[in-house]
């Protein structure tokens, strides 16, 4: 085991470092808002980064002029030439036995994946952010399908709201959480949506903010589908990636299939936890708050182990606010997106629901 | 047992009350569990450091039923928490918890915890998330990531 206070100063010879790289390395900057609020990405600019953030393109805000809350350094390690200082605790082979792994302490979160080479390191005093990549040429896929998640979901659980594990549709502004555990029937269920002409807020992650009743806002405009449930999704083949690995699950770009449908926040209306039943027809029972929040919460706070209490409260609150339904899933895409347009229409305001 | 006072490991668990049920995530772990009936209803009072014995009072109350039941099944359930880790003994030199007020009239149904240990599974076996790949969550048998705030 790590000594803790090996941990912390490792972490103040990392920001060291970083910090150096963001004041003598050259970046481009391009502004993107997240759950509404502005965000520095500066990008290094002799690396290959920028290739990267597909996912957050719909949220891209280019001629924003208001100071940004979170300033992002986005480092390709090996094409920026920004290596990390040599350390026992940040070697691939001590990891994750010896090395850095999670760390929290008062001001700065840091989280170290050995093996895919990436740190998140989250400075939240200053509201500084780096996302480095030892090699952008060997980043794992799901690094593309989510970038900097970590780092998003410290700031995000600093505003009040928290980064689900869940997917999140809607139609004309109003929206329903997805929630369960992977292949649950999460991706599917968004995506049969999406061809339906729903709007698109998440298939895997989503922002929730802090207001009530709550929002949910884009984090990450990527669909990933078990490979065995593609043929669900033959419209779509041409834009699926991965295909060629049986290690990864086939990917899209939701703005390449549904444009135009991707990035507005959705007021939340109620929150399903889909169950593949292989029915005719889908139907929504409903379930307690309770029952809910264990599907719910588990893969949200072990998926980012350091989100804490107060992103365990906020899903908690999701629960007792929004009705709360078991989706039992019809085989049959379209039938699915209907049952989800019915029960959008007939879900009361949320405020009428928590009153009861 | 009388005088004992325990709380919530925290920060490696976190619990929540929600519907008359407990939710309660071990953070190093990887497991959550699930507390409803008599053991939810005493779960605030046995977190935040109320007297054990209090707890058997106002469950007694509560519940009609014999202290001497109580107290045994509570001790027992205690332990139970105590070796996952959940809660922590509390120094009996610090202050006592503020009185709460007494519990709803309600059925005994003893003190049971629910265990899920499926997360891990699942997570294991879902690439996407990187299982295996880095501190946290670790592969089954390595070591937890550490958290000192």
């Amino acid at each position: 085991m790590i000594d803790p206070t090996l941990a912390r100063d490792v972490l103040r010879e990392l920001v060291v470092e970083l910090e150096r790289a963001a004041r003598e390395y050259p970046v481009t900057t391009r502004r993107y808002r997240f759950a509404g609020v502005s965000v520095a990405a500066h990008i290094g600019a002799r690396g290959n980064a920028h290739n990267l953030l597909r996912a957050i393109e719909p949220l891209a805000s280019p001629d924003d002029t208001e100071p940004a809350a979170l300033s992002l350094f986005v480092w390709d390690g090996l094409g920026d030439g920004v290596a990390l200082p040599e350390s026992p605790v940040l070697r691939r082979e001590d990891a994750p036995e010896a090395g850095l792994g999670g760390y929290s302490g008062p001001s700065l979160r840091a989280f170290y994946q050995p093996n895919a080479g990436v740190l998140s390191l989250y400075d939240s005093a200053h509201g500084r952010a780096h996302w480095w990549l030892r090699d952008v040429a060997t980043t794992p896929y799901y690094e593309f399908a989510a970038p900097f998640k970590h780092v998003l979901q410290w700031w995000i659980a600093e505003q009040g709201g928290a980064l689900l594990h869940s997917a999140a549709v809607g139609l004309d502004g109003n929206g329903i959480l997805i929630a369960g555990p992977s292949g649950s029937g999460k991706s599917s269920t968004a995506l049969a949506c999406v061809d339906a002409g729903f709007e698109f807020a998440s298939d895997d992650y989503v922002l929730i903010d802090a207001r009530h009743p709550p929002r949910a806002h884009l984090a990450y405009a990527t669909a990933k589908v078990l490979r065995s449930s593609l043929s669900r999704h033959a419209q779509y083949q041409q834009h699926f990636g991965n295909l060629a690995r049986d290690d990864e699950k086939p990917m899209l770009f939701i703005q390449d299939v549904a444009p135009g449908r991707v990035g507005a926040p959705l007021a939340l209306k109620a929150i399903v936890l889909p169950t593949v039943m292989h029915r005719v027809t889908t139907r929504f029972v409903p379930i307690s708050p309770a029952e809910m929040l264990r599907a719910l919460a588990p893969s949200s706070i072990m998926l980012f182990p350091l989100a804490g209490n107060a992103a365990f409260r906020r899903m908690a609150d999701l629960c007792r606010e929004l009705p709360c339904w078991r989706a039992e899933l019809a085989d049959d895409p379209a039938d699915v997106a209907s049952a989800m347009r019915g029960l959008l229409a007939a879900s009361p305001p949320v405020g009428a629901h928590a009153a009861r | 047992m009388d005088t004992q006072r325990f709380e919530l490991n925290s920060p490696n668990v976190i619990g929540e009350v929600i519907d008359g049920e407990v939710m309660i995530i071990d953070l190093v772990g990887g497991t959550y569990f699930s507390l409803a009936g008599t053991s939810a209803a005493a779960w605030p009072m046995l977190s935040t450091g109320v007297p054990v014995a209090a707890i058997v009072d106002a469950v007694s109350q509560s519940c009609s039923t014999d202290k001497a039941t109580i107290a045994e099944e509570l001790a027992v359930f205690v332990e139970a928490l105590r070796g996952e880790s959940i809660l922590r003994p509390v120094d009996p030199q610090s202050v006592p918890a503020a009185a709460f007020p007494p519990l709803p009239a309600a059925t005994y149904t003893g003190f049971t915890v629910a265990r899920y240990d499926d997360m891990r599974a699942l997570l294991v076996v879902d690439p996407v998330h990187e299982v295996g790949d880095f501190g946290w969550p670790q592969a089954p048998g390595s070591t937890p990531p550490r958290s000192t705030e």
